[in-house]
């Protein structure tokens, strides 16, 4: 095997050789899905676009009140889940990440190659676009901004460019009145992946109305689904179990749900119809801790 | 150390009893355990293996010459080019059927084709890509009972040559089938028994195919001496037994092949027999170089398994509860290569009955050969899949009599001098004891929790009942070195289960001396006595017990040179606290060392073997099956989500017959161990195939249990005998069989559904219910549903 | 391609060559002899491999030794220092927290990593925080025992190296 480890100084310059050397090239972050393929052979790059040696913007999380949340795509995921403003402002987000993988994993894996990676097994991709999160990926000479919701395209498959990097993830600033929730479902080991996983982030006005609903749900497809003419049977109604299974059965009906070792195309449907009204209960329970996202 | 004082009147210290740490406890947490994983030979080379991407097929042709021209490739192994080295070409430890490599076929996804030994890993990865295999596929079978039925793909054309290598062993096969071995029990007249029922219940149990995933992958270096002898470090469970179908292989006298075997990462049978010995060894001879072949995670699931098991089972009982006749079938698969499958097609048949007087039993026990990865020892070995059929019918029966299950079970378990399915005397049974007090555990018989909306809440208990290799054979030498302190010199591997320790224990107790005073030393063919196996929860009795005769021995000898020194007769000499002393004056003895000392002899060699006898007549597997009988209760208390079909295990507790532990806290590991593993079996473990591919064969894909798979509690308990002095009983695999009955038992009483197929995955317990609810009108259910949440 | 590189392992600068597409485990074991990270499972779920990279625990299987130049490097053969043992290390000799031993350096890492963070964690906690550490003896209930008592050590000592 004859690899080349590159390392650029800049995200510019890792745009510009991605584009310089195509396919032959493969931009590694944390690794752990990378050197996963590499040992099994799955992949056999020439180059390796070290993200390590770019200056540090990469790493930093940022939070400002009003505008948001801001995370360098090499932030490891332990990090994320560990970081007071994410806790404060973000605590479902901060749950999620926690959910990952293992203790191990997290401390590799980065927020950024989690989304790049696209793997339809993964938790945080549903939460982030519930929360209405986007990426910013930067080419050789631009950057430009992607709903995340956008970005997921298929099993493995992204928006992002030949000649782009991914460089943040940003989460927009939650209105006081949001709250959000992942749900994540195993059938076998606590160490599983989700066989489903089902965000939801959902705001409420004075009188307990739902004004904005989002239901995503991941594990069960390519990207994670979300079915917008369920979503609008929320609005306007109070939080009640026949509207939450309305909305759990209109889930089940829209999404066609894989089959994998995980749990059946049949078992998936009938658990999308069980657990999306169980996540929009917890969401909405009053006695729960879910406080911001 | 604490040493609880041993009688009153002599200061030797007690240590058969004692929660002693692992002789080699520092050396486990410091990263220092020489794992064979570890071990590197000057000049060895690294084997990587090409393996069939068919599940049968003929191997038409085979070219390496591709990868022989690979730079650093030292050599390529095909068949044409073993047929050529004047070896053995086929081995096995009962039946001969496995090739070093694939000759003339390929029987499963994952058998090996051609084996590289190269400068390097990488290299013979790379080497791989160059070997040209063309095959022409032919049909394969995968379930054991089509395997059987006339006309299925045949996977021997003729019988592969078959050797009595142990006692207990009868093979019964057919040419022109795929029958492995066939075991037959036949006691009193089931068609009778049945005559004599006012019921009879029939069903059908299954299990899957699992794999044991020790941490330390199979290793294997071998290394020719300049002197034709073969040296061999392997990471195996039976090194004796690998000595001697290695010597039959090359051809060797035993005395000139040597197996060395150092601690291994843990085992759970995978380890037993012969397995990639002879490769390594003949890329070793082939080469001229020493190699080391060391299996990846993801080929330990092709290189053995757990039998897949299906299991028709029919009792008769009488209205009062009474077992009157079983007759079971049972289907194994033994997958492509025999290994073990003779011997635990037999033991998992008889234990099939359970351990219940039943006057009339029948057992027919088939191991059917089929193209998938060879099945062999399991922790259980057979008895998990046994009793998750018998144990499971069990409770429907009491439930359809309107008995309670306990109740049932104790009007028919085995009392000491009842006779047993193989119609041997039980002697020293404890079930009654232990199914009461695992019932108690988990509030057999009291009002249950109030189960969460949507959830529900039931209680199951299972016994189980499991021999150990009968008969069986372990040599020990107990050697009292010139300062008094103890060498022990056992074939005993150290795999986890602490043995060392006890055995350690055992010695020093012995002699008086500290535990800290005596040394164990690992497996290795030329210096440590025969042992039949390390498996079968077998070493605390057997080689526990030779070990005690050899330092007896010692003790003899001891005594004899001090009865001069001490001007008495050996018989008044007595041996304690390190030193030896005329009975009634410990104080005015020697210390060991110095009767060796002042008699020149510098050291005394001890020698014990212990043989039990016993074996089983081919035609109705009739005579004694074990010399003692392994046997636990087990008692769970689950919470089914009705919605989901998840199952949450809230209590556990398992009990056990240990007759004397040796080391509590050891005891304690195996069973808490056991119980953990059994849970991974019940509710997730399974490889799954496509068309004989395994889907799920890496650690990311099937699930072994994780701290966060506990029970909400989780307990155990030993049971000694009451003497104080009872036979210590192995536990490496007691508690295991009854986990599965006993959860599925607990999710019957939870939600009325049974389920007859392993694993109890929440999408199987779904399915149950959901078939449940639409034979049933809503109404009928409702005594076992809670409402749901809405 | 064979490259040299240095890593500071164990609070040593060490200089070894290895392939660019060698894993962090393959150099610590093959270059530096380190025999304590072992390779159970190779796709990071069971944790045998694990290391302390800058003080957090990760899965030396996922890592390429290139990567992780002039970060820290920590296993367990740096833990007992002049043949004292750490007290995690005693914590677990006192409730045999193990069984074949494989999975026990990365217990011990993990817990190291874990008290440092959480000075006195519940068992739930524990479990929570090694859940991805496996152990297939199934010693979970001895682990979570030691762990409890290396952290009433710590809190007695005052802190733990």
């Amino acid at each position: 095997m004859d690899l080349e480890i590159l390392t650029p100084s800049s995200v510019a310059e890792a745009a510009a050789l991605r584009a310089e050397h195509g396919d032959e090239a493969k931009v590694i972050a944390g690794g752990t899905a990378l050197v996963l393929m590499l040992r099994n052979r799955l992949i056999a790059p020439r180059y390796l676009i070290s993200l390590n040696t770019v200056a540090d913007p990469l790493r930093e999380i940022h939070y400002q009140p009003g505008r948001g949340l801001r995370m360098g795509a090499l932030v490891p995921i332990a990090r994320a889940e560990r970081h007071p403003a994410i806790r404060e402002r973000y605590p479902a987000l901060a749950d999620t990440y926690h959910q990952v993988a293992n203790i191990r994993v997290r401390w590799a894996a980065t927020v950024g190659g989690n989304c790049t990676e696209a793997d339809y097994a993964s938790d945080p991709p549903a939460l982030l676009i519930a929360l209405g999160a986007r990426v910013r990926v930067q080419g050789p000479t631009a950057a430009r901004e992607i709903p995340l919701e956008a970005f997921f395209q298929d099993f493995y498959e992204t928006a992002l460019g030949p000649d782009e990097v991914l460089t943040e993830v940003l989460v927009p600033e939650p209105p006081p009145d949001l709250r959000a929730h992942y749900l994540k479902f195993v059938t076998r080991s606590s160490e599983d992946r989700p066989c489903v996983g089902v965000a939801v982030a959902a705001r409420r006005d004075a009188a307990g109305r739902f004004t904005d609903l989002r239901v995503v749900v991941g594990a069960v497809a390519g990207t994670p689904q979300r079915v917008p003419e369920a979503e609008a049977l929320a609005r306007g109604e109070r939080p009640s179990p026949p509207l939450f299974q309305a909305i759990g059965d209109a889930y089940a009906r829209a999404i066609d749900p894989i089959d994998d070792i995980r749990g059946s195309a049949w078992y998936r449907q009938r658990m999308i119809r069980v657990l999306v009204p169980r996540a929009l209960a917890a969401v909405t329970d009053a006695t729960s801790e879910q406080r911001g996202v | 150390m604490v040493l609880r004082e041993r009688e009153p009147g002599t200061s030797a210290p007690v240590v058969v009893g004692q929660a002693l740490p692992y002789l080699d406890a520092v050396e486990r947490v410091t990263g220092a355990v020489p794992y064979t994983l570890n071990l590197e030979l000057p000049g060895m080379l690294h084997v990587k293996l090409l393996r069939s991407p068919h599940p049968h097929a003929r191997i038409r042709r085979i070219d390496p010459s591709g990868a022989d021209r690979v730079p650093g490739v030292a050599y390529v192994l095909t068949g044409p080019r073993l047929l050529e080295l004047g070896i053995g070409t086929h081995y096995g430890v009962v039946i001969q059927d496995k090739p070093i490599v694939a000759i003339d076929k390929v029987r499963y996804v994952g058998d090996i084709v051609a084996a590289v030994a190269a400068v390097d890993e990488d290299t013979a990865l790379e080497a791989l890509e160059h070997i040209a295999v063309e095959y022409e596929e032919l049909p394969a079978v995968f379930d054991a009972e089509e395997a059987l039925r006339p006309g299925a793909p045949l996977l021997f054309e003729t019988l592969p040559p078959q050797r009595q290598t142990f006692a207990d062993i009868i093979v019964h096969r057919a040419e022109g089938t795929n029958l492995c071995n066939h075991f037959k029990l036949r006691k009193g007249d089931v068609a009778q028994g049945f005559a004599e029922a006012d019921e009879l219940f029939e069903d059908v149990y299954s299990t899957p195919a699992a794999q044991h995933c020790p941490l330390e992958p199979h290793v294997v270096l071998a290394q020719w001496e300049p002197d034709g002898r073969l040296v061999v470090w392997s990471a195996t469970q039976t090194p004796y037994s690998v000595r001697a179908d290695l010597a039959e292989l090359f051809r060797l006298p035993q005395a000139k092949v040597r197996v060395l075997t150092a601690t291994l990462g843990g085992a759970y049978g995978a380890k037993s027999y012969i397995h990639l010995e002879p490769l390594a060894a003949t890329l070793a001879l082939a080469a001229r170089r020493p190699v080391k072949l060391v299996l990846s995670r993801q080929e330990e699931f092709l290189e053995i398994t757990k039998h897949p098991s299906r299991i028709y089972i029919r009792t008769g009982v009488k209205r009062d509860g009474t077992l009157t006749a079983r007759e079971i079938r049972c289907y194994w698969s033994a997958g492509a290569y025999a290994d073990i499958s003779p011997r635990l097609i037999k033991n998992g048949g008889y234990a099939s009955p359970g351990p219940y007087r039943i006057p009339h039993i029948k057992v027919d026990s088939y191991g059917v050969y089929t193209n998938l990865p060879p099945a062999g020892a399991f922790r259980g070995y057979g008895a998990p899949q046994a009793h998750w059929a018998g144990e499971c019918q069990i409770d429907d029966i009491a439930r359809a009599l309107g008995i309670d299950p306990v109740e049932l079970r104790l009007r028919n378990l085995l009392r000491d001098g009842d006779a047993f399915a193989t119609s041997e005397q039980m002697h020293d049974v404890h079930f009654h004891e232990l199914l009461r007090e695992a019932a108690a555990k988990v509030g057999w018989g009291t009002p249950k929790p109030a189960p969460r909306p949507g959830k529900a809440i039931g209680r199951g208990v299972a016994v189980a009942l499991k021999s150990t290799v009968t008969p069986s054979t372990s040599v020990a030498a107990v050697r009292v070195e010139a300062d008094g302190s103890i060498t022990v010199l056992s074939s005993t591997v150290e795999m986890g289960q602490g043995a060392k320790g006890i055995l350690a224990q055992i010695a020093a107790e012995k002699f008086g001396v500290g535990y800290d005073r005596v040394r164990v030393v690992d497996p290795d063919t030329d210096i440590t006595p025969y042992d039949q196996s390390t498996t079968s929860s077998r070493s605390t009795f057997s080689m526990g017990t030779a070990v005690q005769y050899a330092a007896e021995d010692a003790c003899n000898q001891l005594r004899e040179l001090a009865a001069g020194l001490l001007e008495a007769a050996p018989g008044d000499i007595e041996i304690a606290g390190g030193r030896v002393f005329v009975k009634g004056s410990p104080d005015q003895g020697l210390p060991i060392g110095h009767v060796l000392a002042r008699t020149r002899r510098q050291q005394v060699l001890g020698h014990g073997t212990f043989v039990t006898e016993g074996g089983l007549d081919p035609e109705t597997g009739q005579g004694v099956a074990a010399v003692h009988w392994h046997h636990a209760a087990g008692a769970a208390e689950v919470e089914v989500d009705l919605e989901t079909g998840q199952v949450e295990v809230l209590r556990y507790h398992t009990e056990v017959y240990v007759g004397r532990a040796v080391n509590p806290r050891n005891a304690r590991l195996q069973n808490e161990g056991s119980v953990i593993l059994g849970l991974g079996q019940t509710f997730f473990e399974e490889m799954r195939y496509d068309d004989g591919q395994l889907v799920n064969g890496n650690l990311a894909d099937y699930m072994i249990p994780s701290f966060e798979d506990l029970p909400g509690s989780l307990s155990s308990r030993f049971v000694e005998h009451p003497s104080g002095r009872g036979e210590a009983h192995g536990l490496g695999e007691t508690a295991v069989p009854p986990v599965a009955a006993a959860i599925g038992n607990a999710i019957r009483d939870a939600t009325g559904v049974r389920i007859r197929d392993l694993p109890l995955t929440p999408e199987r317990v779904l399915r149950a219910l959901e078939a449940q609810r639409a034979a049933r009108p809503p109404a009928a259910s409702s005594d076992h549903q809670a409402q749901g949440e809405r | 391609m064979k490259r040299e590189l240095t890593l500071r392992v164990n609070g040593r600068e060490q200089r070894a060559v290895a392939d660019t597409h060698h894993t962090l485990l393959e150099v610590l074991r093959r270059e530096l002899r380190l025999f304590s990270v072992r390779e159970g499972c190779g796709v990071g779920m069971c944790g045998a491999c694990t290391v302390l990279l800058d003080g957090q625990p990760v899965s030396s299987c996922l890592l390429l030794a290139h990567e992780v130049r002039g970060r820290s490097i920590e296993t367990v053969e740096g833990l007992a220092q002049g043949g004292t043992l750490h007290p995690i290390q005693e914590a677990f000799i006192e409730h045999t927290a193990f069984q074949c031993s494989f999975c026990t350096p990365g217990m011990i890492l993990a817990t190291k990593a874990l008290l440092a963070e959480n000075p006195d964690p519940t068992e739930e906690e524990i479990a929570d925080y090694l859940a991805g550490n496996l152990c297939r003896c199934g010693s979970y209930l001895a682990i979570i025992e030691a762990v409890r008592a290396a952290a009433e050590r710590w809190r007695a000592v005052g802190a733990l190296r």
